[in-house]
């Protein structure tokens, strides 16, 4: 919903959507717009639902860490169950049989299949279909009927109008194919982990997945018929991309920010990867995304212990009370470096409910930020993608046939398939973390995942083939112990921080993407990235005020691909659950379940 | 129920959720330290970053002893 308030004697207009559609959870984008310059001037973005996970894991039995926290969300639990899962191999000592994580990968990049393709297809596509377009710049419009796509022969579609054409939801072409591969997608993360969003074969130690030649068999099938997809999609966004910077001048000041990018790696190598803290630098380099943080452009580092000391949780606009001279849970990690009172291990979360102030306390969000040593980042995710692309591009790093980083780019090597013949993308590093090149990015690594997917493939058969069955370790659990886990959930950086004491779980913290993305104002007043992406975004679209419908906003937000259902638990003690139910038809309100 | 276990470890302070502990369902790694490895499965030597390697025989396709 907009609603618009000319102020008087200059043409800010004030604006906000609250809640933002086509995502999950409650995110509200409220801004100040100059008209008269035709850009936003002021942005903040807030979440009113309490995220509580970080208080109601405490006393729990650290083997449900992955059952609970998988309900964080409904679209990446698994993503969740997975970096939990990492958390307690460190915790615990133990280590998969590769066969196991070879299937944990190729559950996990079944998820970035299914995921990205439905965002991107089915939710972030209608910003640029046809409706859409007609409604905000008509003129563009006009001029997409009339532009050839440069790639018509390689996704068929003969025109810029006529993708946008088949964007329109429910009823256009390649909108109604995505659903499909979403469906089929899913279907191959339910034969690695027997449940998708919530893993029912996935643990500590490994999966009990019976591992056998026609359960990869069901799942190459499908991936190759998604690798085919992929020979498709590619091309047809680079044609939708490249036409809005060549069709408005300046659109790539859409959604500009500086770039700060970051990203905790994905995939494990289980030739390198112990799940050992000591050597988490070696086996997150080896991970087949690398982890890095990019900052103008330059590759800072690629050390996940690095990445993980630098980890700082700041308050400052967020509905909570300080934790200054609480209790520290680790001093020191087990390489003997000091760890912040800032730091996910030991933060205590001490909701404070208060009215919303933009001058003061305005989200549920809490900030998190990197320190380099010097200043606190306020690092983005560029909707995940963006900045899992860029680090391993960097880095130079991964080479697997299927992929090769470069240093400048990422080469993806697709095979034949059906119809198709054997086809390479590159993707080339942007020269901007703008709105497009985050969207581009999600495409391109659509492509990434299904290339992996296949030398992943290729692993899990060569152990199969030589007899290897096993697929799980059995484990103790420590009376006391400290666990991390790093990976990319699908719309960015993730990471678990575990305390174990006394066999239960003492503290536990979760930090999905969005809280990265989605945080307000931290106690130096730097803004969240949202809200840095949104503030100084130029206006393109053609509306007047009051019919203004602020996609180059919403195009902005959408980019970051954002998902607060993390938020939406909340925990009343003595089994009392709190529900409300919000119905679409305006039917009464559900009373509250005991 | 976890609320009624002895394993229960709840703390009566703010910030601390109310009956949680040791959870009651019986896990992969209980059985295993029960009942011991399943029939016809078998280790052998570790590989990668200290991977364990396992192999089985036909006995571990059957719930039937084949002797």
């Amino acid at each position: 919903m907009t609603i618009a308030t000319p102020q008087t004697k200059t043409d800010l207009v004030e604006m906000y959507w609250d809640p933002i559609t086509r995502i999950v959870g409650s995110l509200g984008i409220y801004t100040k717009i100059d008209f008269g310059q035709r850009k936003v001037a002021e942005c903040h973005s807030t979440s009113s639902i309490f995220r509580g996970y970080s208080i109601f894991m405490k006393g729990k039995d650290p083997r449900d860490a992955h059952f609970i926290t998988s309900r964080i969300c409904g679209i990446c639990g698994d993503n969740h169950a997975t970096c939990s899962c990492y958390a307690q191999n460190m915790a615990y000592g133990v280590r998969p049989p590769a066969l196991g994580e070879w299937i944990v990968n190729l559950g996990e990049a079944a998820e970035y299949m299914f995921d990205h393709n439905i965002f991107q297809e089915n939710l972030v596509g209608v910003d640029f279909c046809e409706k859409m377009v007609r409604e905000t710049n008509p003129g563009v419009w006009e001029r997409a009927t009339q532009t050839a796509a440069p790639h018509a022969g390689d996704h068929g579609y003969r025109t810029i109008g006529d993708i946008m054409r088949s964007l329109n939801p429910f009823e256009g072409e390649f909108y109604r194919e995505a659903l499909q591969m979403s469906r089929m997608t899913r279907e191959m993360f339910c034969l690695m982990e027997g449940r998708h969003v919530h893993p029912s074969t996935l643990y500590p130690g490994g999966v009990g997945t019976v591992a056998t030649i026609q359960l990869f068999t069901d799942y190459l099938s499908r991936l190759m018929r998604y690798v085919e997809f992929m020979k498709r999609v590619v091309p047809m966004h680079d044609d939708l991309f490249d036409f809005f910077y060549e069709a408005i001048p300046g659109y790539e000041m859409v959604g500009n920010r500086r770039i700060l990018l970051g990203c905790w790696g994905s995939f494990q190598d289980p030739a390198v990867c112990n799940f050992e803290y000591k050597d988490m630098t070696d086996w997150g380099r080896a991970m087949y995304v690398t982890p890095g943080i990019v900052v103008d452009g330059k590759l800072v580092t690629t050390d996940l212990v690095k990445i993980n000391l630098g980890i700082r949780i700041l308050l400052g606009s967020s509905y909570y009370d300080d934790w200054k001279g609480k209790e520290i849970f680790v001093k020191n990690d087990p390489l003997g470096n000091p760890v912040d009172e800032r730091h996910p291990w030991n933060q205590h979360t001490l909701p404070k409910p208060q009215k919303r102030d933009f001058g003061e306390k305005y989200s549920w969000v809490m900030s998190p930020r990197w320190y380099d040593g010097k200043d606190y980042l306020a690092l983005d995710t560029g909707g995940g993608p963006l900045a899992r692309l860029w680090a391993t591009a960097l880095a130079g790093i991964v080479e697997i046939g299927y992929i090769k980083a470069t240093g400048g780019s990422v080469q993806i090597n697709l095979p034949k398939t059906a119809t198709k013949p054997p086809v390479s993308f590159e993707w080339k590093i942007p020269q901007w973390s703008n709105t497009i090149e985050r969207n581009r990015a999600r495409t391109y690594f659509q492509a990434y995942a299904a290339a992996c997917a296949l030398h992943f493939m290729d692993q899990a058969l060569k152990e199969v083939r030589a007899g290897h069955t096993k697929t799980w370790e059995k484990f103790d659990v420590p009376k006391d112990g400290i666990g991390c886990g790093f990976t990319e959930a699908v719309r960015g950086v993730l990471s678990h921080h575990m305390v174990i004491r006394d066999g239960k779980i003492a503290n536990y913290h979760p930090y999905p993407p969005t809280p990265w993305n989605a945080n307000p104002r931290d106690v130096y007043g730097t803004p969240g990235p949202y809200e840095d992406a949104v503030q100084g975004c130029p206006i393109f679209e053609e509306n007047p005020p009051a019919t203004f419908k602020g996609i180059d906003i919403m195009r902005t937000v959408r980019s970051f691909d954002p998902c607060l259902p993390c938020g939406v638990h909340m925990y009343l003690g003595d089994g009392k659950v709190l529900e409300q139910r919000h119905s679409p038809i305006l039917a009464p309100p559900m009373p509250p379940h005991d | 129920m976890a609320k009624d276990s002895h394993d229960s470890v709840t703390k009566d302070e703010p910030g601390n959720p109310k009956n949680v502990g040791k959870s009651t369902t019986e896990r992969g790694e209980d059985v295993v330290e029960r009942d011991g490895k399943e029939p016809g499965r078998y280790e052998v030597e570790e590989q990668g970053a200290g991977r364990p390697v396992g192999k089985s025989t036909p006995r571990d396709q059957t719930g039937i002893d084949p002797k």
